[in-house]
């Protein structure tokens, strides 16, 4: 074949064809590296030392307000919508004042700890140096003269930064010992929640759209001046509004001069450009810019605008991944719905401006931890936007704008934003099938997320502070898959009033997060000892696990044990962030900050008891419990120490970093090793989830009510309770990669199962129905978004009946309770194609698990676990 | 002291789209940023040719004095949004 496409597989039926304009932006972006400059840091940098001593929150507002005055502005031929996180169009830089250790010495070339595992070397990774080009930590492109800078900046916040705070001050916790040790075994990944502080929730633009950022300032002034020097009846936090109040005015000034510094830019480019239409385009972004710096936007492209710059100014606050923009169809609404009748702005004209929209946000690029850099989000930021949901009434929310955000995803195939469909009884069969149109074009999403289960699950979660059925049918999605708390603001606009929904709650993230659960099994098994390493993670059992309940017991005990320790450590990690590294920017959109006059850390958020649990592998461990339980306690055909050699020996197999592959398609038996061969025959053949079998489901049934109810036992830094989530991203990979064989018949090192309810890789054997009866024998809302992802065939959704039925399938997990489905449209022969010829492939999309995400910028695990996943061509 | 070498990456003519390549504003072509600079070469505004930048090492690691306290700052440094900015 050459380097010829092979065809003979089923094309999608609905293709993807980008507006001629955003086609040459989405060029750029394919041949664009992922890039960083230390401009950023260094203005943060030099103002925070300038002011030595001073309040830690003014401290901080004031060097957010420099790196943003002084960030250089870049406007690319033919955008119209602009501004971006740094100076490359793929651009970010690190932040050293959160997280150094990994741009130090050698790590400073490695992805990750499991990185090698999910980060992949195409796309615009920077895996190598070259040229004048360095690679820093494995993914991203820096120019070598700014290395002696980069290192500057890193050296003068070592001992000082975020990181290094906690380091110094965690080895006093009692446990901490034991917590090195479930780190070093990578049960949990040790950088996780406070390297990405913020995210998995979704901003609030209320405040900037109803008043406009100079209206705002003045307002803050007043609070401001109101509060100063008074107690407020609080001894402890009363004092702070002031610092408050005056930080939040010093961010939004920066944010101005950054809005005026491309305004400039636009009038000097239309100044020189010949071209008249992107003379004009340059002169209607400097009226634009120059306009929303100050007053409340006036046209659909302004408010388009301040919502896009409001947004990037949240994702420099931070490494952040996941703060969403939310039902931004429903928030752009009155601008839009007054444009068209005014004849100011056409349809095609707003879906270019979408398409432009994800051509931006799919250039940004996070730049944090070792764990996000190339660990489990392949580099993933999350910027999810939602559709559909309710009104504050209860009914269906879903507009004529939303119809053109989808037809926007459709025609351009970005990972970002990524969409999701907040499904309900009350949407429109006519939108529903929009959302499947967009599905089939093979992108990965939008998601379908149960709007009712969603509402349930913030008002089981924020109940205690609150939460009422109003506010809960604001529910977006923020992150991946994290149902985040909002509420409802009445935008004015012309004498007429809209209500807009918007984010209330803070990130999802600190706790224990995506926890390597058939790990903990296999440290059951052997009696507390990592089995890979010969390391000891938990004290032992000494327990001869006699019976499946007393295995099933001891599981739960280490991982009662385990969450009880990471939960300590992560409260007095954040407690470090939240004093040293509050929010500003994303803080002061959302309610009820600017009335509390407190930021994120202090509880000013409406919702505040937003930490998790997160589970890893929670199939796989269901499998392999229900496995043993079947051989080794039922049928008796196995003892568990014959089960515990076969795990050991991997099953007769070599070991993955012995053949240097951890893809579950390259594993190779040991030559003349058969020993095992029955054993591993008889844990594949024991009952798998997925396929409607009671004494499995009863399994994850079992584990998924009783996981609820201990992880809600637990109480968070803000001193509401734990919740337990469930959308892990890509740590089945790395996760996967520190484990050795399972009982399910898995070999050592290889893939997870991805998500939580997506069944292992060609283990579903009776359609998809079956594994919706598995999936929901357990309640839904009792957790935070419980995922399934499904691939299935292009033919089994030809054509409109294809669509209805697609829709029916869908509908059905949903009205049985399942919180997430997720689809990858496409013929597993594609994907095989697209692995050899990676080139030819550029543009591909799969989901993965909680994202979408590039084909070529997957690893080979994960790759070859996408394509393992058994091809449904039957949905009837 | 530093020999700067000018490059693609010092014109204002230069949209930089990533570490090692951006578009030239005049041709509309996609150029290496280390590429040699042409007759239409228009300077950009650098630490290096501000007045108030002083003491460079071999590594081009000099002092800022322009703005209200001394600090470090790289001659490479792009400088057109400084406020204290003088060639």
């Amino acid at each position: 074949m050459g380097n010829k496409i092979k065809r003979d597989y089923v094309q999608r039926e609905v293709k993807n064809i980008a507006d001629p304009e955003v086609k040459k932006l989405l060029d750029l972006y394919y041949s664009a590296l992922s890039s960083i400059d230390t401009e950023f840091s260094y203005w943060y940098t030099r103002r925070w030392d300038e002011l030595d001593g001073n309040v830690l929150t003014i401290r901080r507002a004031e060097a957010l307000k420099s790196a943003f005055s002084h960030l250089t502005p870049n406007i690319y031929p033919g955008e119209k919508l602009v501004m971006q996180k740094a100076y490359y169009y793929r651009g970010s830089f690190p932040m050293q004042w959160v997280s150094l250790r990994f741009l130090q010495g050698e790590k400073a070339k490695v992805a990750a700890s499991c990185g090698e595992n999910v980060m992949a070397s195409g796309g615009g990774n920077v895996t190598k140096d070259f040229d004048n080009v360095l690679s820093v930590a494995g993914k991203f492109g820096m120019r070598k003269e700014e290395k002696p800078a980069l290192d500057k900046i890193t050296e003068s916040w070592s001992g000082r930064s975020v990181e290094d705070i906690i380091k110094d001050n965690q080895n006093k916790l009692p446990d901490y010992d034991f917590k090195h040790r479930l780190m070093e075994a990578k049960i949990s990944f040790d950088d996780a929640g406070y390297t990405f502080v913020q995210g998995r929730e979704t901003m609030n633009l209320y405040y900037p759209l109803q008043y406009g950022l100079g209206e705002l300032i003045n307002l803050i002034a007043k609070k401001r001046d109101e509060v100063a020097g008074l107690a407020g009846g609080d001894g402890v936090s009363g004092m702070d509004r002031f610092y408050y109040y005056q930080s939040v005015i010093t961010v939004i000034e920066g944010i101005q001069k950054w809005i005026l510094n491309y305004g400039k830019l636009a009038k000097k480019l239309a100044a020189k450009e010949k071209n008249q239409e992107y003379k004009k385009n340059y002169e209607d972004l400097e009226e634009i810019l120059n306009h929303i710096a100050y007053h409340k936007p006036r046209t659909f492209r302004e408010a388009f605008q301040l919502f896009h710059t409001m947004h990037i100014a949240c994702l420099n606050e931070d490494p952040i991944c996941g703060v969403s923009p939310g039902r931004m169809g429903q928030i752009l609404f009155p601008w839009f719905e007054q444009d068209i009748e005014a004849g100011r702005i056409t349809e095609e004209e707003v879906i270019e401006l979408f398409e432009m929209h994800r051509v931006k946000l799919t250039c940004v690029d996070i730049f944090a931890s070792e764990n996000l850099v190339g660990g489990a989000n392949s580099g993933n930021t999350y910027n999810n936007l939602s559709v559909g949901g309710v009104k504050k009434d209860g009914s269906s929310a879903a507009n004529r704008l939303e119809y053109l955000i989808i037809e926007a995803g459709i025609r351009c195939a970005t990972p970002q934003p990524t969409l999701t469909c907040l499904y309900d009884e009350k949407l429109p069969e006519k939108f529903l099938l929009k959302c499947i149109e967009c599905n089939k074009s093979g992108v990965g999403y939008p998601a379908w997320i149960n709007n009712q289960n969603s509402q349930q699950i913030l008002l089981k979660q924020f109940g205690s502070e609150g939460m009422n059925a109003e506010d809960a049918r604001a529910a977006a999605i923020g992150g991946c898959l994290a149902v985040a708390p909002g509420t409802f603001h009445e935008i004015e606009l012309n004498g007429k009033k809209y209500d807009i929904p918007g984010g209330a709650g803070l990130t999802t993230l600190g706790g224990a997060l995506a926890l390597a659960l058939p790990k903990i099994l296999e440290a059951v098994l052997f009696n507390g000892m990592d089995a890979r390493t010969n390391e000891r993670i938990f004290e032992p059992h000494n327990s001869s696990l006699e019976t499946y309940d007393e295995l099933f017991e001891q599981f739960k005990n280490y991982y009662t044990q385990t969450i009880t320790t990471i939960l300590k450590h992560s409260n007095f990690q954040m407690d470090i962030t939240r004093k040293n590294d509050m929010s500003i920017i994303n803080s002061f959109m959302k309610p009820d900050c600017l009335k509390k006059g407190l930021h994120n850390g202090q509880k000013g958020y409406r919702y505040n008891s937003t930490l998790m649990v997160i589970g890893s592998g929670t199939i796989t461990l269901v499998n392999s419990l229900a496995a043993i339980k079947k051989i080794v306690y039922e049928d008796k055909s196995y003892s568990l120490d014959e089960l515990r050699e076969a795990l050991v020996n991997n099953f007769g197999y070599l070991e993955a970093d012995e053949i240097g592959s951890f893809s579950v398609n390259d594993q190779k038996k040991k030559e003349d090793v058969s020993k095992y061969d029955d054993i591993h025959q008889a844990c594949l053949e024991a009952p798998k989830y997925g396929n409607a079998i009671s004494e499995v489901d009863e399994i994850l049934k079992e584990y998924e009510d009783w996981m609820c109810e201990k992880v809600t036992s637990f109480e968070s830094l803000y001193g509401e309770k734990f919740f337990p989530g469930q959308f892990v991203t890509g740590h089945h990979g790395p996760h996967g990669a520190i484990t050795i064989a399972s009982a399910d018949g898995r070999l050592s090192g290889t893939t997870y199962s991805d998500a939580s309810m997506s069944a292992y890789p060609g283990t579903d054997k009776n359609g998809p129905f079956a594994i919706f009866t598995s999936a929901t024998v357990w309640d839904h809302s009792n957790s935070q978004s419980s995922q399934l992802n499904l691939k299935l065939h292009p033919t089994a959704v030809a054509g409109e009946l294809g669509s209805k039925k697609m829709l029916n399938l869908t509908r059905s997990y949903l009205r049985q309770g399942g919180q997430h489905i997720q689809y990858n449209v496409v013929d597993s022969n594609c994907l095989r194609d697209a692995q050899e010829h990676p080139d030819q492939y550029r543009d591909l999309l799969v989901r993965v698990s909680g994202f979408t995400q590039y084909w070529c910028e997957l690893s080979k695990p994960i790759q070859d676990e996408v394509i393992a996943r058994t091809d449904y061509e039957g949905v009837g | 002291m530093v020999d700067w070498i000018i490059n693609h990456s010092d014109c204002e003519n230069f949209v930089a789209l990533d570490v090692d390549k951006g578009l030239c504003r005049l041709s509309g072509q996609l150029i290496k940023a280390d590429g040699n600079v042409c007759e239409n070469f228009e300077q950009i505004p650098k630490c290096r040719s501000c007045k108030f930048f002083k003491d460079c090492n071999e590594e081009g690691l000099g002092v800022c004095v322009g703005l209200n306290k001394e600090y470090w700052t790289h001659g490479n440094y792009r400088a057109g949004q400084c406020e204290a900015y003088h060639d």
